[in-house]
């Protein structure tokens, strides 16, 4: 059972992990990093998971591509899921490429019926072959297509109901889409499902002119953490992590920075009592 | 625009540039649909260029950060991912190196390419449990002649004809930046991993030749004829030393 607070596990942070065990409930490994035959990441990941539950979140599962499903990756997939015995497999609400080509990117989705109707079966068929639900998480986005029907809140609860899965929900996507496309985030966050939000995303952003961009390169920025503490108010203490891709700082620092996202989450309970 | 179109022109213009998908974008006067789609293909050449950086470190301090961005982002716009992980998108660099650079740097830049592209696939290549040297001691010294061997997956094998792994080194291993690039007479270099370190060594043309042919399947009666049999017991041990060997077998006579 997957509570309280985690981070993402990256190989900058094996030894320190190992060596200071700090205090974390749980650590996200990166799906990809692991599906190697073998070596050095391998030999971490189990040393690792020995001491700290699990879950596991990819970026290839390209649920929204209008190219077929691709098993071989699905069946690394289960294999992987099969060592790590995850708490739940997690990937994003997006397409990463059609004709056989990959753009290693997370590309939006329009938010139309055909659109729903298409993931929707597509994750039927994920879920039967993993056997398990899946927690789909939203991205963020630069782009909005005219052809979009409903807003990206109505596709997500839509598409949970449709495909009965859970979802993962990206605070700081939340937020730097709400910024690109001009919602209210908050709008985003009365929407979303409560029951079947099972894991919260915490990062940082950068900005380009007027648009942000999710660098995860940051330390979590306070209008992310206060988007975070109404989300929390709405859905409960959500399991929670911070995500850090790029620039990443000693471990100790991001233990410190999501020892906030506790404080968020006691003080709401305080105040709920 | 059916979905299917619409991720195709979306794609088309983040490889090439078209502008199909333009029109299918909202956008403002403080951010327009061409602004918002250069995110998209900003992104794409910019993430495929870092994972390279870091699968090819040496080749990038060799070049220099900028020539590195320009060459290697000439290599992306001609070579889209078909790889479901990015780890894999390197395989086609050294070939390419090898095909686009001119000048006295070009087999030096695509040797020093295959040597990290060899680093970076006996990384994480499958594990095996290695034969430690006194395993050789329980075989019956009849069967010596008839014995083959099964080497660690974790291992490379290349020949090298320039001053390449001496760039490496400066990049990966903090060695003195070698003077200039250089042709040499062809080198033979052995790439393995030993427990989770990757190690490398340059080997005699003896010892590549009787690598190789063990590799084949060739007996050790058969290396003994191509070597004396103390140098090739001395291969063999140095071989079980360093974690090559994970299986022997006695073939049949």
């Amino acid at each position: 059972m997957i509570q309280g607070f985690g981070l993402g596990l990256r190989p900058q942070h094996y030894n320190a992990i190992l060596e200071s065990r700090p205090a974390l409930d749980w650590l996200e490994i990166l799906t990809e990093n692991y599906l190697v035959p073998g070596g050095r990441p391998l030999h971490f990941l189990d040393r690792i998971r020995e001491l700290y539950p699990m879950v596991m979140h990819g970026v290839s599962l390209s649920i929204g591509s209008t190219e077929p499903l691709d098993f071989e990756y699905l069946g690394a997939l289960k294999a992987l899921a099969r060592r790590v015995r995850p708490g739940w497999i997690s990937d994003h609400l997006c397409w990463t490429g059609v004709g056989g080509i990959n753009l290693h990117d997370l590309m939006p989705l329009p938010y139309t019926a055909e659109a729903l109707r298409h993931v929707a079966g597509r994750l039927r068929q994920v879920q039967d072959f993993l056997e398990q639900r899946i927690l789909i998480e939203n991205v963020s986005s630069y782009v909005t297509y005219r052809s979009s029907e409903m807003t990206e809140w109505q596709f997500i609860a839509a598409l949970a109901a449709e495909a009965d899965c859970d979802l993962l929900l990206d605070v700081n996507n939340i937020y730097v889409s709400s910024i690109n496309h001009g919602f209210d985030a908050h709008e985003f966050l009365e929407a979303v499902p409560a029951a079947r939000v099972r894991q919260i995303h915490l990062a940082g952003h950068s900005r380009q002119d007027a648009l942000l961009i999710d660098t995860h390169d940051t330390a979590v920025p306070p209008a992310v953490w206060e988007l975070y503490r109404h989300a929390i108010r709405r859905l409960g203490a959500v399991p929670t992590m911070i995500e850090r891709d790029d620039n990443i700082p000693p471990l100790a620092q991001l233990v410190d920075e999501l020892q906030q996202a506790r404080e968020a989450v006691a003080l709401i309970a305080v105040q709920a009592a | 625009m059916k979905l299917a179109q619409l991720q195709q022109a979306f794609q088309h213009h983040i490889l090439r540039g078209q502008p199909d998908i333009a029109a299918q974008i909202e956008g403002d006067a403080q951010n327009p649909a061409h602004v918002r789609l250069g995110i998209y293909s900003f992104a794409y050449t910019a993430r495929l260029v870092e994972v390279l950086g870091e699968t090819f470190p040496a080749v990038k301090a060799a070049l220099g950060e900028a020539a590195f961005a320009r060459l290697i982002g000439a290599f992306v716009q001609q070579h889209p991912s078909r790889f479901s992980s990015a780890r894999d998108y390197g395989a086609d660099l050294p070939q390419w190196l090898a095909a686009n650079l001119r000048g006295p740097r070009a087999q030096g830049v695509a040797d020093l390419a295959r040597f990290e592209w060899a680093v970076a696939d006996v990384f994480d290549a499958a594990d095996a449990a290695v034969l430690p040297p006194a395993a050789l001691a329980g075989v019956d010294p009849r069967q010596w002649p008839r014995l083959t061997f099964t080497f660690s997956p974790a291992l490379q094998r290349l020949g090298i004809n320039s001053n390449a792994v001496a760039w490496w080194t400066f990049a990966c291993a903090a060695r003195p930046r070698p003077g200039r690039w250089r042709a040499t007479p062809p080198q033979q270099w052995l790439v393995w991993r030993q427990d989770l370190v990757v190690r490398y060594r340059r080997l005699s043309r003896m010892e590549a030749h009787a690598l190789d042919a063990a590799r084949a399947g060739s007996r050790f009666g058969v290396l003994c004829e191509r070597l004396s049999a103390a140098q090739a017991a001395r291969l063999l041990h140095d071989w079980f030393s360093a974690g090559l060997i994970v299986a022997t077998d006695v073939a049949a006579s």
